[in-house]
C-alpha cells in the first residue's frame, strides 16, 4: 500500500459523518480526486445528536459547495447565535456563551480586564451583541464591513442531522460518489501488510479500496472492532453516559440560539429547528436511573413530544489512533464527547479537513498516519478540557455536582482556571480550538471572579471606561433592535430564489 | 501600585530590554539599570532579526536613523561545505496577490519537478546580492521585504537609551556581590558598598552574571532571566535579540499583581520553554544547513514531515513558514506529495504568475537603497 496512490476509498456508514466526508472527497480537484463508494446499512439510523453546530460548519458547507438557501430549505435548519446556559451557577441563573467577542481591547488589553474591574462581570452578555440579539429572538448575518460593530460576530446552525445526511447524499451522488445499500458482513484484511483488502457484503457483493473511512458510528466497525484499536477512556473526568433524546412541537418564535439546562445530574438541551424542537437529556446513570431521567425530559418540553423516545448509550473518549494502516475513523467511531458545546459536527468537519489536507496522494505513510493523529488527539483534549471546565465551575448543591467539583481534572485545565482566579488571564492552549471570548464567557459566566486583573488596567481612569463601556452596551442595544425577528429573517431567506447550479 | 525593576546589564539586551519595557508598562514600574562587575566585551557589532521594526516602532527608531549606524541585512548567508553558498533569506517568497499560499504552490512545483531554488522568488536574496543605495521604486517589491540589521553595538546601545520613555536610574557603580535568597534575590551590593533591592530583577546580563543555585531559566520568585542568559545560541542568527524582545512582551502581558506571582510564573515559564523549543531548532537548523552534524529529534521530524507530507512546521516559531521552506530547500530535501487543497488553483497560471515575478526580482539590477 505504501507508495501506491489512492485511487478507491471505500466509506462505511451512510450518516451525517460518512455523507459529509464522501462530499467532501468528491470536491478534491484533479488529479488526485479519486472514485468514491459509500456502503450504507438500511437498518441504522442517524443518531440526530448533532443537530447543533459552531460557525465552522459555514466554511465547510461554502467549501463543499452547499449552497446556504437550499441547506436551510432542505434541513429545516434555523440560525445559531451561541448557547444559552441555565441553571448551571443556580436555580434560576442564565447567561451566554455566544459566538462573537465582548468588545474591543481597551488601552491595549482584552476588554475582561475593565468589565471585571468595574464590578460588570455578572453582566458580561450585555457586551455581546450576539447574546443580545439571541435574548431578544433576533437575527441577521454579520456585516462583511471589518469596522462595523456589526462584523464582530459569527453564526452556525440547528439543523435535522438526518434530513443533512440526505441532502448531502443527494449532492455528493450527483457529484458521482457510488451509494451501496448493504451490510458489512465481514472485513477482509491483508494480514502481512496490516490494511483493510476488502469488505464483504451479506449479499455476497465485495467492495475493495485503496482506503477506507470508517463512518460507523459508536460500533467502529473497522476501526475498533475489525483492526481492534483500544479506546481512550475519559469516563472518569466526564461520567454522563446516557441520553434521551425526544423531538416536540415548537412554536411560532423561534429562538436563534440552543439552550442547556443544568439538572440533577446532568443536563438537557433544546435545539429549535424550523418544523419541531429537538429535546436531550445527557446524564451519568450512576446518579440517575433511566427512568426518572427520561421523567425529567418529558416533564419540560415546551409541546407534545412527536415521536418515542430514543436512549443513546456512550463514552467519553476516543481511539487511541484515528489513522492505522489503510483506515481512518471520523465521527462516532473515531470518538465521543457529550454535545454540550455542540462540537460532534465540528470534529468531524476537522477529521475530514485533515484527511483532505493529509490525502495520500503518494501512499499512505507514517508521517501522514502520525500527523493526522496528533492534530485529531490535541482536536479531542482541547474540547474535553472545555467540557470539563462547566462541570468544575457549576454550582449546583447535589452529588453529581459535588464530585464534578472535587474530582482530579487534567493539570492543564487546572492550570488555566487558577491562572484565571487569579490574574484574569486566560491562557489559551490550542489556537484551533475555543478562543478567548469563548473561555471568558464560560469562566465568568459561571461566576468566577478573578482577585486580580492586569495592573495596567487600573491606570485608566474610571469614570472614562465606565462611559466607554456605557457606550457600547447602547449602541449594541441600537444594533439590535434594527435586526428582524429570528422567524421574519428565516421566512424572508426562504423566499429567496435559490442560485442555479 | 508602582514596582521597582531592576536590570541587571548594561550591553545591547538589558538597554533594549529597558527602552522597550519602558514604553509598554506606562508608568507602571521604575527601572533601574545596574552594570555587573567584570569589564564589558562587546563586538563592534551586532546583529538584529528581521521582526527588530515592531520594536523599534514602539521606540520611534526610523529605519534611514538605522541606516547611519549600520547596514540592512535581508538574510542569512554562509557557505555550505560542498563549497556552495547557502542563502536564507528573510521576507515573504514569491508574489503578493497570488490565490492560495506561495508555498503550497512551490511545494507542488517542487513535486511536479521544479528544480529552480525557491529564493529565486525572493526580494531579499536579490538584495543580498545587490545591495547598494538606489531606490526600489516598485510597491510589490517593497512589501515583500524584510529588513534586519547589522548595526555599530555601541551607537545602538545609545540610540536605545535615547528612546526610552523618560529615564531610568543608572548607579555609577556596578556589581559587588549579589546576595540570592529563597525568593530570587535579595539585595545587590554595589562596589561603593550601596545596596540595591528591588520588587523584581530582570537578569539581561547577556550571561555575565553567574546563575544563582536552583535558579530556573525564564520567572523564578522575584527574578527572570531574558535573551542570552536564558538561552544561549551561537550562530548568524540573532535569536538572542528576539528572544529579550518577546521577554519585553511576555512580561508586560503577565504583569506581575498581589499575589498571583507563582501562577503568572509558570505560565511566563510555559510559553518560554516553547519559544526556546523553537529557537533551538531553528539553530540546528542553521548548523546543519552549515555542514554540522546536528542530532535533533524534533529538527528530523520538520524535514521528515516536509519529505513524506510536503508540510511546514505547524509551529514556525521564531521563522516565517516561508524562512523554514528556504531552509528545508536549502537542505535539497524534495517533498514526495502536497497538499491537493492547492489544485483548486491552476498550476500553469501559477507558473506563469512566479514567473512574472522572478523576472521583476532579476531586474533588480545593481545598487538599491530601501526607502
Amino acid at each position: 500500500m505504501q507508495g501506491s496512490a489512492i485511487r478507491d476509498v471505500v466509506i462505511v456508514g451512510g450518516g451525517t459523518a460518512g455523507w459529509m466526508t464522501a462530499l467532501a472527497l468528491s470536491r478534491m480537484p484533479p488529479p488526485n480526486s479519486p472514485r468514491i463508494t459509500l456502503i450504507e446499512s438500511p437498518d441504522i439510523g442517524t443518531v440526530g445528536v448533532g443537530e447543533a453546530t459552531l460557525p465552522t460548519i459555514r466554511h465547510f458547507n461554502q467549501w463543499a459547495g452547499v449552497d446556504e438557501i437550499a441547506f436551510v430549505r432542505e434541513t429545516k435548519a434555523t440560525f445559531k447565535l451561541g448557547i444559552e446556559f441555565c441553571d448551571w451557577r443556580e436555580i434560576g441563573h442564565s447567561f451566554f456563551h455566544a459566538f462573537g467577542d465582548h468588545g474591543p481591547q481597551i488601552a491595549g488589553l482584552p476588554p475582561y480586564h475593565q468589565i471585571i474591574r468595574l464590578g460588570l462581570a455578572d453582566q458580561l452578555d450585555s457586551f455581546s451583541l450576539p447574546a443580545q440579539a439571541a435574548r431578544k429572538g433576533h437575527f441577521s448575518p454579520p456585516s462583511a464591513d471589518d469596522r462595523s460593530l456589526g462584523s464582530s460576530y459569527s453564526y452556525a446552525y440547528h439543523f435535522d442531522a438526518s434530513l443533512y445526511a440526505g441532502h448531502l447524499r443527494r449532492l455528493a451522488v450527483g457529484a458521482g460518489v457510488r451509494h451501496v445499500e448493504g451490510r458489512v458482513q465481514h472485513v477482509l484484511l491483508d494480514a502481512t501488510k496490516g490494511s483493510i483488502e476488502g469488505l464483504a457484503l451479506d449479499d455476497g457483493h465485495r467492495i475493495d479500496g485503496d482506503l477506507f473511512v470508517d463512518c460507523s458510528g459508536f460500533r467502529s466497525l473497522l476501526l475498533g472492532d475489525r483492526l481492534g484499536v483500544a479506546f481512550e477512556d475519559w469516563s472518569h473526568w466526564l461520567p454522563a453516559d446516557r441520553a434521551w433524546a425526544v423531538p416536540c412541537a415548537g412554536g411560532e418564535t423561534i429562538a436563534p440560539y440552543t439552550r442547556s439546562t443544568a439538572g440533577a445530574a446532568g443536563w438537557r438541551w433544546r435545539i429549535p429547528l424550523q418544523h419541531r424542537v429537538g429535546n436531550g437529556h445527557v446524564y451519568a446513570s450512576a446518579f440517575l436511573d433511566d427512568e426518572e431521567a427520561l421523567d425529567q425530559l418529558i416533564r419540560n418540553l415546551d409541546g407534545a413530544p412527536l415521536a418515542e423516545p430514543r436512549q443513546l448509550r456512550f463514552r467519553a473518549g476516543h481511539r487511541r489512533q484515528f489513522w492505522v494502516g489503510n483506515c481512518i475513523a471520523i465521527g462516532l467511531s473515531s470518538g465521543f464527547l457529550e454535545p454540550l458545546e455542540s462540537t460532534s459536527i465540528n470534529l468531524i468537519e476537522r477529521g475530514i479537513s485533515l484527511l483532505v489536507q493529509l490525502f495520500p496522494t503518494a501512499g499512505i505513510n507514517p508521517v501522514l498516519r502520525t500527523e493526522y493523529d496528533r492534530h485529531m488527539t490535541q482536536a479531542f483534549a482541547s474540547i474535553r478540557d472545555f467540557v470539563i471546565l462547566h462541570y468544575r465551575l457549576g454550582r449546583r448543591a447535589e452529588p453529581f455536582w459535588q464530585v464534578m467539583r472535587d474530582q482530579p481534572i487534567p493539570s492543564s485545565l487546572e492550570e488555566q482556571i487558577e491562572l484565571f482566579a487569579q490574574s484574569a488571564e486566560i491562557s489559551i492552549r490550542d489556537a484551533g480550538s475555543f478562543a478567548e471570548p469563548s473561555w471568558a464567557a464560560i469562566l465568568l459566566g459561571l461566576g468566577l471572579v478573578p482577585r486580580d486583573t492586569h495592573p495596567l488596567a487600573q491606570r485608566e481612569p474610571e469614570a472614562a471606561i465606565a462611559a466607554h463601556l456605557a457606550r457600547g452596551r447602547h449602541l449594541i442595544a441600537g444594533h439590535v433592535d434594527a435586526m428582524p425577528s429570528h422567524r421574519t429573517f428565516i421566512d424572508r431567506l426562504l423566499a429567496c430564489p435559490e442560485p442555479r447550479p | 501600585m508602582t514596582m521597582d525593576i531592576v536590570i541587571l546589564g548594561n550591553g545591547v539586551e538589558a538597554t533594549l530590554f529597558a527602552a522597550l519595557f519602558s514604553h509598554l508598562q506606562r508608568g507602571f514600574a521604575t527601572l533601574t539599570l545596574v552594570a555587573p562587575a567584570s569589564n564589558p566585551t562587546y563586538g563592534q557589532t551586532v546583529a538584529l532579526p528581521s521582526d527588530i521594526d515592531r520594536a523599534h516602532r514602539i521606540l520611534r527608531i526610523a529605519p534611514p536613523t538605522m541606516a547611519q549606524i549600520g547596514a540592512p541585512r535581508f538574510g542569512l548567508s554562509f557557505t555550505a561545505p560542498t563549497g556552495k553558498p547557502v542563502i536564507i533569506p528573510y521576507g515573504t517568497l514569491g508574489p503578493p496577490d497570488l490565490m492560495g499560499e506561495f508555498a503550497d504552490h512551490w511545494i507542488r512545483a517542487r513535486v511536479s519537478g521544479e528544480s529552480r531554488p525557491v529564493t529565486d522568488y525572493s526580494v531579499n536574496a536579490r538584495l543580498m546580492a545587490v545591495v547598494t543605495p538606489t531606490p526600489l521604486h516598485d510597491p510589490d517589491l517593497h512589501k515583500s521585504v524584510a529588513m534586519g540589521w547589522e548595526v555599530n553595538a555601541i551607537l545602538y546601545r545609545q540610540l536605545l537609551q535615547q528612546s526610552a520613555a523618560g529615564p531610568h536610574a543608572m548607579p555609577g557603580e556596578p556589581i559587588q556581590r549579589i546576595v540570592r535568597g529563597p525568593e530570587g534575590i535579595n539585595e545587590i551590593i554595589l562596589a561603593d558598598g550601596s545596596i540595591l533591592r528591588g520588587d523584581l530583577y530582570i537578569d539581561a546580563s547577556e550571561g555575565r552574571i553567574e546563575a544563582g543555585p536552583g535558579s530556573t531559566a525564564g520567572w523564578s520568585g522575584n527574578m527572570l532571566t531574558v535573551g542570552t542568559a536564558a538561552q544561549r545560541l551561537d550562530g548568524p542568527e540573532p535569536f538572542t535579540i528576539a528572544a529579550t524582545v518577546s521577554a519585553v512582551a511576555r512580561l508586560t502581558n503577565l504583569m506581575p499583581r498581589a499575589d498571583a506571582l507563582p501562577v503568572l510564573a509558570a505560565e511566563y515559564r510555559r510559553l518560554l520553554a516553547q519559544e526556546q523549543e523553537g529557537m533551538l531548532t531553528a539553530a540546528q537548523m542553521l548548523r546543519r544547513l552549515s555542514g554540522d552534524a546536528v542530532s535533533s529529534d524534533k529538527l528530523d521530524a520538520h524535514e521528515a514531515r516536509y519529505r513524506d507530507a510536503g508540510l511546514l512546521p505547524v509551529d514556525p516559531q521564531p521563522w516565517s513558514p516561508d524562512m523554514w521552506l528556504a531552509c528545508l530547500d536549502a537542505r535539497d530535501i524534495r517533498p514526495r506529495r502536497y497538499d491537493p487543497n492547492v489544485d483548486r488553483h491552476d498550476a500553469a497560471a501559477f507558473s506563469r504568475h512566479a514567473e512574472r515575478w522572478r523576472a521583476r526580482i532579476d531586474a533588480i539590477q545593481a545598487p538599491v537603497r530601501m526607502t
